[in-house]
């Protein structure tokens, strides 16, 4: 049954869509292809494991009575480009076997590898880019096949929104004294405006929702702003925020607000979209059951969307809290030094998204309402 | 007081204001998810199964958000059984992933936040991965699973004379109007957590191909995929179940 619905959705019904799926096929075939780019790699060696072979494997114990084990084992490499192509190489690999820092090689993998003094040749790391293309390849398909044309649109947008972040770092990095923090959120309004262009179009739908989205994240940075003055930062140790090699905070402040802004984006769309509705249903609701309307939406996805955020923050710091439980601190240190920079972006985020909900409701109420036909 | 307290008194303030007896609902299910996340982590640390943990914690997790975000219950039961379903798909398509990717723990980028560390734990770093990523992606599968089941249930309480074979469409038409909003707040929301990384990328000269193959951003790549696939095939799976609720609501209406 399950099979049969779907298949009747994806059957195509265009020219536009067996166009589409064509596309997608030759797509596949360039994902394909990479495995046999080493040619294009100039600037390492790219070799394939062709056998590997454990040698010894040695119990360690550390100061915390963790047993892990090191083991060594033995390649046979052949290159694949450059100079010395077809050669076949030993190499030796060393690893432990929960693997924090360094890995196993299989047979089948391919590996970028380094020349050493004289003829000896040593390991740099995974050769990954069929996999990032593979993984790339699905996602773009599932969603031009399941999704279709806004599918298609989502993925224009996301793809503007990397050019237009790209280009807020090279400005962060070549303009000297830039204020980063209107940096990022000027570019973050630039990213909305993107975004909610092609989401719903020019109209007066889309402005109501992004002077929403934008009043919330402001507010929610301003926010944060006086109250880490007034609380005089206690508990924020920016030094502690990974690979930041400039001033922290302003850092931590545009990464707040640039992952508030798509929570909160997509809470203003929600509401005023359902405003929308609602007003078409029934032309003669009062302002205050429409803005009642829209604060109802926001309520059930408030939670939701502070949810996704905070889940994303705190799972990026899992295997780092892990390594310093099973490096004898207590919880409460752990959490100290891993996790509250990410809560309190969360919270950040938090705030902008539950602002969202008056904002949005407020503003579709008072201009979208449809004055003559209430009176 | 600390800037965290502060600061999550002001977001508890503002849910109790903007969201009343729903507000209370929220933050309980913020508190609790924080506290099953830390169990997850400390259960692992005790030398538990992660897998096994992270199935059990993820489905809790699932749980929480769900049915403490609205009140609804076939929005939230079909919800639920969209998320559980999704869930343990992913785990499917995670766990062999991650096994080619190899882009478990920490990268020579790290070197910094490691010092004095001890890293030889004896946990499998490579499953820690998976669970890391299983986790970010449940908030993702949660909020689209709702705004699917939330957008049908309220098409039918509209329109009751809805044929059910025509639900199936109606459910994917409402995903198309949603997807491009939640794959945008994903998006955005990895853009904020890894905006220092991308700077470094940048100003280290990392060219393309150096990038797209390197363990950092291999990892970082894959948790934004996952999350964007988790919620691409939350759609269809929710209309689906969605269908299949009416069905058995009817069924069981008519042999009243």
């Amino acid at each position: 049954m399950f099979k049969q619905n779907l298949r009747n959705y994806l059957r195509p019904k265009s020219l536009r869509q067996i166009l589409m799926y064509v596309f997608i096929g030759i797509m596949g075939l360039g994902v394909f292809l990479t495995r046999y780019d080493a040619p294009l790699y100039q600037q390492h060696i790219v070799g394939v494991v062709e056998s590997a072979k454990q040698q010894r494997q040695q119990k360690t114990t550390d100061q915390f009575n963790n047993v892990d084990y090191s083991i060594n084992q033995i390649l046979e490499i052949k290159i694949l480009n450059g100079s010395r192509r077809g050669e076949e190489v030993k190499v030796q690999n060393n690893y432990f076997k929960s693997g924090a820092l360094n890995q196993a090689y299989r047979p089948g993998q391919q590996l970028f590898l380094n020349h050493e003094a004289g003829n000896d040749i040593s390991i740099i790391g995974q050769k990954r880019d069929t996999l990032v293309a593979l993984m790339a390849w699905i996602t773009v398909t599932l969603l031009l096949v399941l999704m279709q044309l806004p599918g298609l649109l989502t993925l224009v947008s996301v793809l503007i929104n990397i050019g237009l972040l790209y280009i807020a770092i090279k400005l962060n990095l070549n303009v000297t004294n830039i204020n980063v923090v209107l940096l990022f959120s000027g570019v973050g309004v630039l990213m909305a405006f993107v975004t909610l262009s092609l989401a719903l179009g020019w109209n007066k739908k889309m402005a109501i929702t992004l002077s929403a989205t934008l009043l919330s994240s402001i507010i929610a940075l301003i926010i944060a702003n006086v109250v880490m003055t007034l609380t005089h930062q206690r508990g924020l140790e920016f030094e502690l925020m990974d690979y930041i090699t400039q001033l922290p905070q302003p850092i931590f402040l545009a990464e707040a607000f640039l992952a508030a802004l798509g929570a909160i984006m997509d809470a203003s769309t929600d509401i005023v979209a359902t405003q929308f509705e609602v007003q078409e249903a029934h032309p003669e609701i009062s302002r205050r059951k429409l803005f009642a309307a829209g604060l109802g939406v926001g309520r059930s996805i408030m939670g939701a969307l502070t949810s996704v955020l905070f889940l994303i923050f705190i799972s990026e710091t899992f295997a780092m809290s892990l390594l310093y439980l099973r490096n004898g601190n207590t919880w409460g240190y752990t959490i100290e030094i891993n996790m509250v920079l990410g809560m309190v972006q969360t919270i950040i985020a938090g705030i902008g998204i539950v602002l969202a909900v008056p904002i949005a409701s407020g503003l579709a109420a008072w201009f979208a309402h449809n004055k003559e036909v209430a009176q | 007081m600390s800037t965290m307290t502060a600061l999550f008194i002001i977001l508890a303030l503002l849910l109790l204001i903007v969201g009343g007896k729903m507000g209370i609902q929220t933050i309980v299910s913020l508190v609790f998810n924080f506290f099953w996340l830390f169990l997850t982590i400390t259960l692992i640390a005790w030398g538990f199964s992660p897998l096994i943990v992270v199935t059990i914690t993820g489905i809790i997790i699932l749980a929480m958000t769900i049915f403490l975000s609205d009140d609804n219950d076939q929005v939230t039961r079909v919800a639920f059984a969209t998320g559980v379903v999704i869930m343990l798909i992913l785990i499917a398509i995670i766990v062999p992933v991650e096994h080619y990717a190899a882009v478990q723990g920490f990268a020579n980028e790290d070197s910094d936040a490691l010092e004095g560390l001890s890293l030889n734990i004896g946990v499998n770093f490579l499953q820690i991965t998976m669970v890391a990523t299983i986790l970010s992606t449940l908030g993702a599968i949660a909020e689209a699973a709702m705004a699917v089941a939330a957008g049908m249930q309220e098409l039918i309480s509209d329109n009751p004379d809805i044929p059910t074979n025509k639900l199936f469409g109606h459910g994917m038409h409402i995903g198309q109007q949603i997807i491009s909003t939640a794959i945008n707040t994903l998006f955005f929301g990895f853009m904020g957590s890894f905006l220092g990384l991308s700077i470094w990328f940048i100003r280290l000269n990392y060219g393309f191909a150096d990038m797209i193959n390197a363990k950092i951003f291999v990892s970082e790549f894959l948790l934004l995929i996952f999350s964007m696939i988790a919620v691409i095939l939350a759609v269809p799976c929710t209309a689906w179940f969605m269908k299949l609720d009416l069905q058995r609501q009817n069924n069981s209406n008519h042999s009243d």
